[in-house]
């Protein structure tokens, strides 16, 4: 007769130890990455010929890396959100069926935000396809301009600055030096000649002065000297200063130093416009380049920064905007209050108009921040980061 | 004889008597630098404003305290990993505490047994034994890149900013544990204590505010916020605080605005903004309130700010960017 009882409280004891243990037990999050395998940025363009053999050099060079770090991250974030966080990536095979495959991964895996590494006209497809789920998407690698000025969709948000951040950078600074006189140098993939339209709207913007724009090839073909040979594609012009697309990279490392009038090289080579940079000396970015390094054994780039603040944002909106009515990543992103620490200097948000990311850009050597833009002498009647990118105005997003 | 023998006796005592008062007072009100980019301390005469040493310390010194009970002056050398100790006597380096990696800011026990700093690199708190040098404990997980810290007037708890989770983190030191997290604006830098430890103010970099946290309830009661004319708000960067002795005034050092905002500590309004140099960051007040004392990172200088006129009276050039600054009376 007492036995029972005792048993009784026993079971219930049991029982309500195990509802206490649910009620501490967070709930998951979970965050999907998507890249592709073969993706041209990660081949080995660009990459000097020694620093392919070296042993010393690492080769693998995807912003999942930068992901990683975002989620080490914002794992002590999880006790004001109350939520775990869970990374779960998958690398795309074919292209073709990226979009579904991304989809189902999405529904299996419950998933509430994405992080996508893709190139522009891969991403937007995506994007479109997976757009009936009203998920939000963050762009942690495509530059492209139509992406931010009328190629757009509500649930794509951008950490990678557009190419015509990095080329208003530029323009700003050479606006500042007086250095006007611009000779461009235009590089054979289409890639390289929206890089170059960029420029020349940029130098537009800022009353720089275009002396010429003309066409490199690599090679040594005697019959293209002009087009190969540096004395002959910068000679006979007066010039300040040399802009060069080359998105791989391989021709525009020969140009500094080596142009027919003395003369500062920028763009793909020189004085490169980057959104992060691992020299910078300020703001806690050596802190959060010294962790991302201890973690992978390289250098962080900006693609890197792009993924790991993407993942910031997205702890940041958590634990600021979750218990707000109808949450959503898409208000919170661009809501007033939303503040996210870049390790840049100053606070960042999302530009309403079309979701990109305002940040400053860091013109960088090959070790060292020269100068950071927006420059002091370039002033916007609302938010001075708007004097880089995409204006209101002039974005058909959002309208 | 007699007469003249006392007449000499008389000037020698008066004139040792002299001399003393003068080395006396000399050594009396002195401020302390730190040079964090010229890895040394600028020691200034807050009666002359000249300076009278520069000593070297261990790599990027940043904060400092000074122990009254055996006049020495603790200060963290980020990159060499330790607490430098200097006699303030002979002003020479005496002996290093453990800290674990990176220490930057760190604080004092009441009864200067213990202190208490944040690991910034590797998200930890390291309570040291003073007298010994040594690591009592390590407190892991105390958020990204922790910063300000402060043990409570009671010396029973320590209030820890974190800049990466935009909390602060309060732990028991003598235990171990972390006892509750508040979340605050963004990037928390440093913090101090009012009202006899009722209340926990902090600074938010990024956010361009000040919290205010109730000590009893661990919840936010108020938020201060700076606004001046032809200052935009993207550059009111608060950083770091000199509470008046008399309890009825904050300062607080606005960053990249270059200006010191003097907030009333009872009903949080900001009573005046002081303009110093270029990224004022570090603070610090004389016993009698009527020195603020205040470190420009960016224009290696500091200022030196009369609080009855609201102005800066002096600025003196010291070493590489002066991150602490410490008055020892």
């Amino acid at each position: 007769m007492r036995i029972i009882p005792l048993k009784l409280g026993i079971i219930l004891l049991f029982l309500s130890s195990i509802n206490s243990l649910c009620a501490n037990e967070k709930e998951d999050f979970n965050i999907g990455y998507y890249d592709l395998e073969k993706d041209i940025r990660y081949d080995e363009w660009g990459v000097h010929p020694v620093d392919i053999r070296s042993k010393t050099n690492q080769l693998y060079k995807r912003p999942l890396a930068g992901a990683k770090l975002g989620l080490k991250d914002i794992k002590p974030f999880q006790r004001m959100a109350k939520v775990k966080f869970k990374l779960m990536d998958m690398r795309i095979k074919n292209i073709d069926t990226a979009a579904d495959e991304i989809l189902n991964h999405i529904h299996k895996n419950n998933i509430k935000i994405v992080l996508l590494d893709f190139p522009a006209s891969e991403l937007i497809n995506i994007v479109s396809k997976i757009s009936d789920l009203n998920i939000a998407v963050i762009n942690i690698s495509s530059k492209n301009n139509e992406l931010r000025s009328f190629n757009c969709n509500k649930n794509l948000f951008h950490t990678i600055p557009s190419e015509r951040m990095l080329t208003d950078s530029l323009a700003q600074y050479l606006s500042d030096k007086k250095w006007r006189k611009v000779l461009i140098l235009t590089g054979p993939l289409e890639i390289d000649k929206s890089k170059s339209v960029s420029f020349i709207e940029s130098a537009k913007q800022f009353g720089l002065k275009i002396v010429d724009n003309r066409s490199f090839l690599l090679g040594n073909d005697p019959r293209a000297r002009d087009q190969n040979d540096l004395d002959f594609l910068t000679g006979s012009a007066k010039y300040d200063a040399v802009y060069i697309s080359d998105t791989h990279g391989e021709f525009s490392y020969k140009v500094p130093f080596a142009t027919h009038i003395p003369s500062t090289v920028l763009g793909s080579s020189g004085l490169t416009p980057r959104a992060w940079h691992w020299s910078y000396l300020r703001h806690g970015a050596p802190q959060v380049h010294g962790r991302f390094e201890r973690m992978n054994k390289r250098r962080m780039t900006e693609e890197d920064w792009a993924a790991w603040v993407g993942m910031r944002a997205i702890a940041e909106a958590l634990v600021r905007f979750k218990n707000n009515e109808n949450f959503s990543f898409q208000d919170a992103f661009v809501s007033e209050e939303f503040k996210l620490d870049g390790s840049k200097g100053p606070v960042l948000n999302f530009r309403k108009w079309n979701r990109q990311l305002r940040q400053p850009i860091m013109l960088s050597t090959d070790n060292w921040v020269t100068s950071i833009a927006p420059l002091e002498s370039f002033v916007h009647r609302v938010n001075n980061l708007d004097t880089i990118g995409i204006d209101s105005k002039t974005s058909k997003c959002g309208k | 004889m007699q007469i003249k023998k006392l007449k000499f006796n008389f000037f020698v005592i008066f004139s040792s008597l002299l001399i003393l008062l003068i080395s006396l007072n000399a050594k009396a009100d002195r401020a302390v630098i730190s040079n964090e980019g010229s890895d040394n301390i600028t020691i200034i005469d807050l009666n002359t404003y000249e300076i009278l040493n520069t000593i070297e310390s261990g790599d990027r010194p940043r904060d400092m305290h000074y122990i009254p009970a055996t006049n020495h002056l603790l200060v963290a050398a980020s990159e060499d990993d330790t607490i430098n100790v200097i006699d303030m006597k002979t002003l020479k380096m005496i002996g290093n505490l453990e800290t674990g990696d990176d220490p930057e800011i760190f604080d004092i026990s009441p009864d200067g047994k213990v202190a208490v700093v944040s690991n910034e690199d590797d998200n930890e708190a390291t309570v040291i034994d003073i007298q010994t040098g040594k690591i009592i404990r390590v407190i892991e997980d105390v958020g990204i890149e922790p910063e300000g810290v402060n043990f409570t007037p009671d010396g029973k708890l320590v209030f820890i900013t974190s800049e990466g989770t935009n909390t602060i983190i309060i732990i028991d030191p003598w235990i171990g544990e972390i006892i509750e997290e508040v979340l605050v604006g963004n990037r928390p830098r440093r913090g101090a204590f009012a009202k006899n430890g009722e209340e926990y103010w902090v600074t938010n970099e990024l956010g361009g505010t000040v919290s205010v946290i109730d000590t009893n309830t661990f919840s936010i009661k108020h938020t201060i916020n700076f606004e001046r004319k032809g200052i935009r708000s993207s550059e009111i960067t608060p950083v770091d605080f000199a509470m008046s002795n008399d309890g009825n005034l904050a300062y607080i050092t606005l960053g990249r605005s270059k200006h010191v905002a003097v907030v009333n500590t009872n009903n949080y309004e900001v009573i005046d903004y002081i303009l110093a140099g270029s990224r004022v960051w570090g603070a610090a007040i004389t016993k009698d309130d009527k020195i603020l004392i205040v470190t420009n990172g960016q224009s290696d200088d500091i200022s030196i700010i009369d609080t009855d006129k609201r102005a800066s009276i002096k600025s003196i050039a010291v070493g590489i960017t002066p991150h602490t600054v410490r008055i020892i009376e």
